[in-house]
Order: C-alpha cells, then structure tokens, then sequence
C-alpha cells in the first residue's frame, strides 16, 4: 500500500474514528490483499509508510467476500465486480483476509 | 550495566518515509532516532543496542553522484559515532542495493566498525559487494520485512559482540572467504562417503559449491523474418 493511500486511511480513521471506518479492498491477488488489509489492521508490514508502528484495527474486507456482496446491489455487482470474480481466485483471497481479519481487526 | 551499542541506520528516500520515485534525487539527509523499518530494528535489537542515528538519502541521487554522495552519507554516519551500521534492506530494488552496499563498505573501511545489509541474491548490490561485507539474504520485495529485520539484527549484534558467525546458520549470503580447519576424515574419505550417499539417493552436503550458470535455452529459429512481427520489451526504460 503506497504511502499516500497509508496517509489517507490514517487521516479518516483519526477524523471519523476508527470504529466508524470499514476498508474494502479490489486487490486482484490474495498476497496484495493481505498485505493491503495487515496494513490497515496490525500497521504497514513493510514499515515503509505513515502506518509503521500503528495498529489502527480497522474493519477489512475483500470486495469477493460474500458478506460485503449481500450488501451491493446485484445488478451493480453483476456489472462492477462479476467479470473479475470470475479470473479471480476467489477462496484463496477470502482465506489471507479473514485470516488477517479475525487476527488484527479491532471492530 | 555495559553501555548499550550505538547503531546508524541508511535507508533510502522511501523506507525513510520522504515519498517514492519522485523524491528520489533528494540529498542525504539524517534524522536522531529511528525511521521506518528502524522501529522493527528498535524492537529487535531490544536492549543491547540503539538507533541513535537514520541517514537517508535519495535512491537516484546516490547512484548519480556515487562518490560525493558516499562521502556525505559517510559524514552524517560519522557524526553519531556508532558502533555498528545497519543499510535497507533492500531486498529486489538494484540503486538502493547498490547504495546500501557501498555506504557498508565505506563504512567498514573508513570507520572500522561492522556492518550489516540484507538484500535478495539477485540484486546487483550482492555480487557488487559481498565479498567486502555482509549481506543478509532477503525475499525479493518489502512484504519480506518482518522475516529481514530479525536475522540482520541478530546478525549485527553478533558482529558488534566480536563474536564468530557462520553463512549458514546466520543467514548471509557466502563472502567467498575460505576457513582452514582439521577435519575428522581425510578429503578422500568424505567424497566416497558423499558419492555414496548420492547413489543411495540420500541427502548430501557438497562442501565446494559449484557455481551456477544462468542458462536460457533460445527459441526455434524463425522461420521467415520477413514476415515477423517484432515487439520490443524492456524493464529498463532504455527505449524512449
């Protein structure tokens, strides 16, 4: 996750409160994704950007997960995410951000 | 209670938190304390050693101005007087490989101290100084961090304790450096007891390396270049 996207979330967790932010992330690759969600949860693995050290906690999820999907319109999804769903692999990103979700998330 | 040991850490203007490929011409610049990957060190060198000192300087800067920009990182270093520097890592990145490396060997030259580094084998740093300093090897991108940090810390605090260490069981990339010691049998008798165990299709450990040679097999011969179509494909910008 680049420096300034860090900087971004970093600024709306401190502004809204971190309980009130929910991450959701289009990563097309389970590695990226989980990085991009250890980053938002236990603070950037990397410890490259504004987010080394701090353990913001945030809710994550995948845009694939099936809970985030029943909150979308179908037709959107259908139309935005359905194509990708399918190149995608689909469990294997579900598997790295639960994994970092239920480890790191705070709310 | 000794004193605990004074570390500098180089990083480049990224990992030092400055911005990405746009600020990469910054100068060298230096900051008390640690930065970035720093607070990993901090937390893993725990109480035997401090970043009293982060010199960073820009990636593109330092591999313009080899010289001058040695020189500068090497001052701003001196001013802490450390006991030990650390560099990166820089696992896949070639100019912060290559400027981690000869900020190390100036270092250990000029300031007679040990130095550690952490880079993957095929960086162009490795092969550039590995025979001068150590390097610890390293995935071939930042997701490696948190594997990194432990094995360069424990490493550097070896070095810094005088104490010996070992490719293998530290974790460094081979210096090429050859160690005379008395073995239990003659030369003869542990290549047959090798040549054995590889016939038996048993594990074995060669005790020379032989050196491995990149080798890529060219594609069948085209067969009418008239009517190829050529695409050019380069990673190194070389094109304009």
């Amino acid at each position: 996750m680049d420096l300034e996207n860090q900087a971004r979330v970093k600024e709306l967790a401190e502004k809204y409160g971190a309980e009130n932010v929910v991450v959701v992330i289009g990563g097309a690759e389970a590695e990226a994704s989980g990085l991009t969600a250890e980053t938002v949860t236990a603070g950037d693995p990397t410890y490259a950007g504004p987010l080394a050290g701090v353990q913001l906690g945030l809710s994550v999820w995948h845009i694939v997960e099936d809970e985030i999907k029943a909150e979308i319109d179908p037709a959107v999804y259908e139309d935005q995410v359905s194509m990708m769903e399918m190149v995608l692999d689909v469990d294997a990103i579900k598997e790295e951000v639960s994994t970092i979700r239920e480890q790191y998330s705070k709310y | 209670m000794t004193r605990k040991i004074r570390v500098v850490h180089y990083l480049n203007q990224f990992f030092g938190q400055i911005g990405g490929e746009d600020k990469a011409g910054m100068q060298p610049m230096d900051k008390a304390g640690h930065v970035g990957p720093g607070m990993a060190f901090a937390a893993a060198l725990k109480d035997q050693a401090e970043i009293v000192g982060t010199v960073i300087c820009g990636d593109t800067y330092f591999g313009e101005n080899m010289e001058t920009a040695t020189k500068e990182v090497l001052d701003l270093i001196a001013k802490y007087e450390p006991d030990l520097v650390i560099a990166g890592p820089a696992f896949n990145a070639g100019r912060y490989g290559t400027a981690c490396g000869a900020v190390c060997s100036a270092v250990a030259d000029k300031l007679q101290i040990p130095v550690v580094t952490g880079m993957y084998p095929e960086n162009p740093g490795v092969d550039m100084f590995r025979k001068r300093i150590h390097i610890v090897e390293t995935s071939d991108s930042a997701a490696g961090m948190r594997q990194a940090v432990p094995k360069m810390a424990k490493l550097a605090l070896k070095l810094a304790n005088g104490e010996p260490t070992d490719s293998a069981v530290d974790g460094y990339l081979t210096r090429g450096i050859r160690k005379n010691y008395f073995a239990k049998e003659r030369g003869s008798a542990r290549a047959v007891e090798m040549l054995v165990r590889k016939l038996g299709g048993e594990e074995f450990v060669t005790e020379y390396p032989m050196p491995q040679f990149d080798r890529v097999d060219p594609n069948p011969a085209i067969r009418d270049i008239a009517k190829a179509r050529i695409a050019l494909v380069t990673s190194g910008g070389i094109v304009p």
